[in-house]
């Protein structure tokens, strides 16, 4: 058998229900499973460039494990000087360039397990699948296998995946607009896997005195699937589930708000609704990006309401416009 | 390492060279050698097709004011995407240089001129890689957020990558997000 033929036979295709059940699901699934196990499995130290849009940046992420605790520093080596710390209870986000900090609580992973890739049987529905196990493309001189995960619609982005063939961790990455365009990419360009990160290596360069700190309240209560009797969305795009419905007040907004997560199980929008206030002025009305990330906001019964997720500007749209207020 | 860093890091963009740790060490020590390794693969993607060109913060500027400059080329499309390719081969030919803007601006005044000609927003299927960096410069609804919307809306975005890394593909640095300035444009009216 020639390398050539080798490689298509290794080339699995998966697409639609037919195959649900079949060894190319299973496949993709194993690879899925083995690139989520990686996060919480493998500290490293590497250096990524990041692309959105006409920008480019490079970055650093040192990624710790230590007895099942995870631990981030993600710093800029652009010159912004920006840095994001993540522990397993907040996030905190350094943005010297503002002289600001904005403070986020970390959502507990007990109470927030991913669903992805577990419920790949119902993303067939809404996604096409393709696995290259033998790819002949390296990242960070690793050798790779590659996912493809295109869309069967216009309402969610697909991805090119390159994972380390050796451990499962996800190193170069293509997310895809719906013309299969690049919207946004990552990859490493260094990696080095570490038995154990120094601690200092964690902790941010900037103390952040003198900046503006912006902290998110904790929740008042259960932040989990809370079906409301006054807010309800009708006719969102297919696929979309409501997961959550809790109440917060995000670092830098002024009120509490709720806030509702949608999820096809493996886009998520949330949608933010808070009451009008006399101002206004930073009210988003309409369509925006940031890169990848697509907003609309709307106004209902009093109300503002912002859709926000990486997804098409369409899908943020018909969600905006899907939320209703019971009276 | 100066004599041998171009030979090395061409040949690690390019995979035919599987790095020791001594090397990788070396590249961690040299800043200069870290960025080239960067803009190797990028160039390579480029080339490839796989990714938006790589262009620097200003670029948009610089293009609205070589388009206010440059007159429409009366050239059959198919001409311009030829000279398109001649010119992204010249990128990759000047890589050891750096030379990408010039050459890049050039390419991408080329595709938005067919465009503005055409009526499209878009550029030819066949250069997928610079469309989506020319969509926002050839998008006449485009326009910049004001401070207090984009604030409030990178408010959201922290918050909203919590459920974005929970559901999203596990290992995708969604912070970098945060960390890469992209200001926020508005697209569309709500109506």
């Amino acid at each position: 058998m020639s390398a050539r033929l080798a490689v298509l036979c290794l080339s699995l295709v998966v697409s639609g229900a037919a195959a649900a059940g079949g060894a190319g699901v299973e496949r993709v699934r194993v690879w899925l499973e083995r690139m989520q196990a990686a996060v919480s499995r493998y500290s490293y130290d590497g250096t990524f460039v990041y692309v959105r849009g006409d920008e480019v940046s490079t970055m650093r992420l040192i990624h710790s494990v230590r007895d099942g605790q995870m631990r981030e520093r993600l710093v800029s080596l652009d010159g912004n000087g920006r840095e994001v710390i993540r522990t397993e209870d907040r996030v905190t986000c350094f943005l010297p360039d503002r002289e600001a900090v904005v403070v986020e609580k970390a959502r507990p992973r007990r109470d927030f397990p991913p669903s992805f890739p577990t419920r790949i049987d119902d993303l067939v529905a809404y996604y096409d699948f393709l696995l290259d196990e033998n790819c002949r493309d390296r990242v960070a001189g690793l050798a790779t296998a590659k996912i493809t995960i295109s869309p069967r619609d216009g309402y969610r982005y697909g991805y090119h995946l390159w994972v380390d063939r050796r451990t499962g961790l996800l190193l170069k990455s293509h997310l895809l607009n719906e013309r299969m365009e690049p919207v946004e990419q990552f990859m490493f360009t260094h990696l080095v896997y570490l038995d154990e990160v120094p601690e200092e290596w964690l902790e941010p360069s900037i103390s952040g005195e003198g900046f503006t700190w912006y902290r998110a309240d904790d929740p008042p209560g259960p932040d989990h699937l809370r079906q409301t009797r006054e807010w309800v969305l009708t006719d969102v795009p297919p696929g979309f589930r409501l997961t959550m419905h809790g109440e917060h007040r995000p670092a830098r907004a002024r009120a509490l708000q709720e806030h509702l997560v949608l999820s096809d199980g493996l886009a998520a929008v949330t949608v933010y609704i808070e009451a009008l206030d006399q101002d206004g002025e930073d009210n988003l009305m309409g369509g925006s990006r940031m890169g990848a990330v697509s907003a609309w906001g709307r106004l209902v019964d009093g109300h503002h309401v912002t859709a926000m997720g990486v997804v098409p500007l369409a899908t943020v749209k018909r969600i905006a416009r899907a939320v209703r207020y019971e009276k | 390492m100066s004599e041998d860093r171009e030979e090395i890091i061409s040949a690690l963009a390019d995979g035919e060279a599987v790095p020791g740790p001594e090397v990788l060490e070396r590249l961690e020590r040299d800043t200069e050698a870290l960025r080239r390794w960067s803009h190797y693969h990028l160039i390579r993607s480029v080339l490839h097709g796989e990714r938006p060109l790589p262009l620097g913060s200003g670029f948009n500027d610089r293009l609205r004011e070589a388009l206010r400059a440059e007159p429409a080329l009366l050239v059959p499309a198919v001409r311009r995407r030829r000279h398109l390719a001649r010119r992204l081969a010249a990128v990759g030919r000047q890589a050891a240089g750096m030379a990408v803007a010039a050459s890049v601006a050039v390419a991408a005044v080329l595709l938005v001129q067919h465009n503005r000609e055409a009526g499209a927003p878009t550029v030819a299927a066949q250069s997928p890689a610079p469309a989506a960096a020319l969509r926002q410069v050839a998008s006449a609804r485009s326009d910049r957020l004001s401070q207090a919307v984009e604030r409030k809306l990178s408010g959201y975005l922290v918050n909203h990558n919590q459920y974005s890394a929970s559901f999203g593909v596990q290992g995708i640095p969604v912070y970098a997000r945060i960390v890469s300035i992209t200001p926020g444009e508005r697209v569309a009216d709500e109506r």
